[in-house]
């Protein structure tokens, strides 16, 4: 099920809203299994036969977390710990890059043989992440273990956080699991973010989405112009896409009184890489940096061990988003480009307001140039791309670019003023105007923000498209 | 100010909950969990598997037409100005204020060719003149401007194309553009603005001018003998369906009710013959007060699309006996051409599942008339 769904919407949140804060009002064991039982529901949504694999994770990661804590002072708990990252990666492995590596096999060795074509548990990297975070966190003592099934289960499954992350720390919500107070501020906020997530999703990064897939699956060639808006669409989709589902998820949790650590931080305002990724997918890269790169020894190593460490990493995290080389291939470009702004210190030899531009730009192109291979079947259409946008593929048919922009200008101009910090700038002008104006601004933004939920709404209602990138991650 | 927000939030949340399980979507879990005899795992894993319940939602959601409403009013304040539906469907908005499909260049098919041929040699066989009807689209690259600049309006080589091959194939061929260019009028004109289908005045001049070239008897088409009816503000076309109310706003319709005697019969595949005035005969009007999203006006004429009609004038048992393959706009025009005629018969080639040509060789007809669009033309026999 997706938030930006009419069933979400419609059904589902009103009915877990009603049964968590009416029918279950302050009885917290039946809130959780009653939470539980909602976000099984949620992720059995489409495709119930996963369910199981859900099931068989939080089994498997409650018993690990159990023996981890009985165990944690004698040796075989890193024995322990290595059987459940090897049990959680096994699974990852199975469902996301088996028929993957069997491809390649096939056709590196010639062989012949039938590749299983399995298909992929909905949110499989998210919730693996998450349980091996719940054993690590408890192996190493940032986290409580959790003797009830149950509440593990909840902590895995939460449907918040359940398909598109972020990707919850056990450490960050471990006592909110049991010990959470819900308050009218808290829901209220959460609201608040639910629906600018929901604009987000909605009326951006499905508009632009439109434009990324009508150019970027085009059949016909297309100009170099109509290129440059694909993939300009696609940046501002696939932030949108993910930040607003980002906003959401964290919105949700904050309803139900659970506080989620912020995914995305503006990262379109970067002026390095090293910067864009410390905006970027927030709870992916604390994740690989505090359970793989602090481990292999972070960055207070020798030279060539940090560039071995940023290349594990950043082979994992290219692997993780999906079994394409494509993957692969943005994730060294990221350790390329990690690498040497970390050995010649190049953005901070940089400094002065004069260089600012030179460093947003250049940053810019390579994540641009990053979400090409990101987003491209496969490496020669990548290619491709590239050459068409500087004008060497083959002559356009029709004018697809003009066609983008006469219906979708207001679109892609909103896209790139709230990918800048735009709206807090505006609430730090209007936190500082005399009480009454700013009551007016803030019902205005009432009025406005819910006229645009119900604008969002019609888009759903009308079926408008709607694909989500990180669906399958 | 937040704290508002939420209580409005949930009352919308509310709002649609209760008020889309009255809507129907309540009477469709009912008529689900009724008609299911698999078990209840087999009807969880059917309910979640076949995202039935997702799709009836869309449909049964509380004020399903006002979200379509607001949805195109929210396109129209953007700016948007195309639209292209995941079926393929690609809506453009005109300068006028129209709104009209873009078709891709269309050249016959051979299958196309064969069939207009066919029907040719059959007409030949029975001594039928053969007609050709060709009409003027929605829009025209010399007429028409879109608002997308991306959209390309093949409408003329299309219609060279098709005019050309009944042309070739022995045709007598009408050419409505002509006459359209002759008598003032412009393509966007002869449409209803939010539909493909033309309007009732268009429909009336051209079985006007279909009539004098045919050589049907013309006293009862005289406009003057006629008192239009006119639904102010009331139709929305299947292009305004797409984009709602607010986007283009909704069409006057009008029907033609003749002041003259006359004395009709129709009859249908599985419908009880009609007989009596033009009115009672050929306008169902049940379709003027029907759901203007879910139903469409323009199926007061003859009661929508059907294989096969025949409308029998009894005022006239010695006039011309006209076979016309005709689509749904063309339901208005064969409604004005039948007091002209002795008998008229009508063919949808879309639904009419026998042979067509073989139908035209048995019916002994004095003129057949082919007036059909591009895409419903010449099913194989």
């Amino acid at each position: 099920m997706l938030f930006s769904s009419l069933i979400f919407l419609v059904m589902f949140l009103p009915i877990v809203l009603f049964g968590y804060f009416v029918l279950l009002r302050k009885w917290r064991p039946a809130q959780n299994v009653f939470l539980l039982c909602a976000s099984l529901v949620f992720y059995a949504w489409g495709e119930p036969k996963f369910v199981f694999v859900m099931i068989g994770s939080i089994l498997f990661n409650w018993m690990m977390g159990l023996l981890t804590d009985r165990f944690r002072d004698s040796k075989s708990a890193k024995l322990l710990v290595a059987l459940d990252v090897a049990g959680n990666l096994g699974l990852l492995f199975i469902f996301k890059y088996l028929t993957f590596t069997l491809q390649n096999i096939k056709s590196l060795s010639g062989a012949s043989f039938d590749v299983p074509q399995i298909a992929l548990p909905i949110g499989i990297s998210f919730f693996t992440f998450q349980a091996m975070s719940y054993v690590l966190d408890v192996y190493r003592g940032d986290g409580e273990v959790q003797k009830n099934p149950l509440y593990v289960g909840l902590y895995i499954s939460l449907f918040p956080q359940l398909i598109a992350g972020p990707i919850v720390r056990y450490q960050t919500v471990a006592e909110e699991i049991s010990g959470r107070k819900e308050t009218w501020a808290d829901f209220s906020e959460g609201v608040n973010r639910f629906l600018i997530g929901f604009l987000k999703k909605v009326l951006l990064a499905n508009t632009m989405a439109v434009i990324a897939d009508g150019i970027f699956d085009s059949t016909e060639p297309v100009s170099a112009a109509a290129s440059w808006l694909g993939l300009i669409a696609y940046t501002l989709q696939i932030y949108y896409d993910f930040a607003g589902y980002s906003d959401m998820g964290i919105g949700l949790g904050r309803m139900f009184g659970f506080h989620f650590l912020e995914n995305f931080d503006y990262p379109y305002i970067s002026t390095s890489v090293t910067e864009f990724w410390r905006r970027w997918h927030i709870s992916l890269g604390t994740w690989f940096r505090d359970y793989v790169y602090i481990p292999l020894g972070g960055s207070r190593v020798k030279k060539p061990r940090l560039v071995l460490n940023l290349f594990v990493v950043w082979l994992l995290t290219g692997i993780w988003h999906g079994a394409n080389w494509t993957f692969v291939v943005w994730g060294l470009l990221y350790f390329v480009l990690l690498t040497v702004e970390k050995l010649t210190g190049i953005p901070g030899k940089l400094r002065g307001k004069a260089w600012l531009p030179v460093r947003y730009i250049v940053t810019m192109a390579f994540v641009c140039l990053g979400w090409l291979v990101f987003r491209a079947e496969n490496l020669s259409a990548a290619w491709d791309y590239l050459r068409n946008m500087f004008g060497a593929g083959a002559a356009a048919a029709g004018d697809t670019f003009l066609y983008y922009i006469d219906n979708y200008i207001v679109y892609l101009v909103a896209a790139v003023v709230f990918s800048l910090p735009a709206a807090p700038w505006l609430r730090k002008k209007i936190d500082a105007l005399p009480k009454a104006p700013r009551t007016v601004c803030d019902v205005l933004y009432t009025v406005g923000l819910i006229a645009l939920f119900l604008v969002s709404v019609s888009f759903v209602v009308k079926g408008s498209y709607n694909p989500f990138i990180y669906f399958n991650f | 100010m937040k704290k508002a927000l939420s209580v409005i939030f949930l009352t919308v949340l509310c709002v649609l909950f209760f008020g889309t399980f009255c809507s129907g979507y309540f009477t469709d879990l009912r008529t689900m969990f009724s008609g299911y005899g698999g078990g209840l795992k087999g009807l969880i894993l059917t309910v979640m598997e076949k995202d039935y319940l997702d799709e009836r939602l869309n449909k049964d959601v509380f004020r399903h037409d006002n979200w379509i409403d607001l949805y195109g009013g929210a396109l129209r304040l953007t700016g948007v100005c195309s639209l292209r539906e995941d079926d393929g469907k690609h809506i453009v908005r005109t300068a006028g204020d129209g709104l009209a499909f873009v078709w891709a260049q269309r050249r016959p098919s051979a299958q196309q060719t064969e069939w207009i041929r066919s029907l040719r040699k059959a007409a030949l066989e029975t001594g039928a003149d053969c007609w050709y009807v060709s009409i003027p689209q929605k829009t025209c690259p010399t007429e028409t401007v879109y608002c997308d600049r991306g959209a390309a309006n093949h409408s003329e080589e299309t219609d060279r194309a098709y005019a050309a091959v009944f042309e070739d194939a022995g045709y007598r061929v009408l050419d409505l553009h002509a006459r359209m260019h002759a008598d003032g009028l412009r393509h966007e004109a002869l449409y209803y603005r939010t539909d493909h289908h033309w309007t009732d005045s268009a429909a009336f001049w051209a079985a006007c001018v279909a009539a004098q070239e045919i050589g049907l008897p013309t006293e009862h088409m005289d406009p003057d003998l006629y008192e239009t009816e006119v639904f102010s503000k009331s139709f929305l076309g299947s292009e305004g369906k797409h984009l709602g109310r607010l986007y283009v706003g909704m069409d006057d319709f009008e029907l033609r009710i003749p002041r003259f005697a006359t004395r009709l019969t129709q009859t249908s595949d599985g419908e009880h013959p009609r007989a009596g005035t033009f009115s009672d005969t050929l306008f169902y009007r049940e379709y003027l007060t029907r759901d203007t999203f879910k139903d469409s006006m323009y199926g007061a004429y003859l009661g929508g699309d059907k294989k096969l009609v025949r409308i029998r004038n009894e005022l006239l048992p010695r006039g011309k006996r006209i076979l016309l393959f005709k689509d749904s706009f063309g339901n208005s025009m064969a409604s004005y051409l039948a007091p002209a005629c002795g008998q008229l018969d009508l063919i949808d080639p879309r639904f009419y599942d026998g042979s067509s040509v073989l139908f035209a060789q048995q019916g002994k007809y004095d003129v057949i008339v082919v007036a059909t669009t591009y895409l419903d033309l010449g099913k194989p026999d």
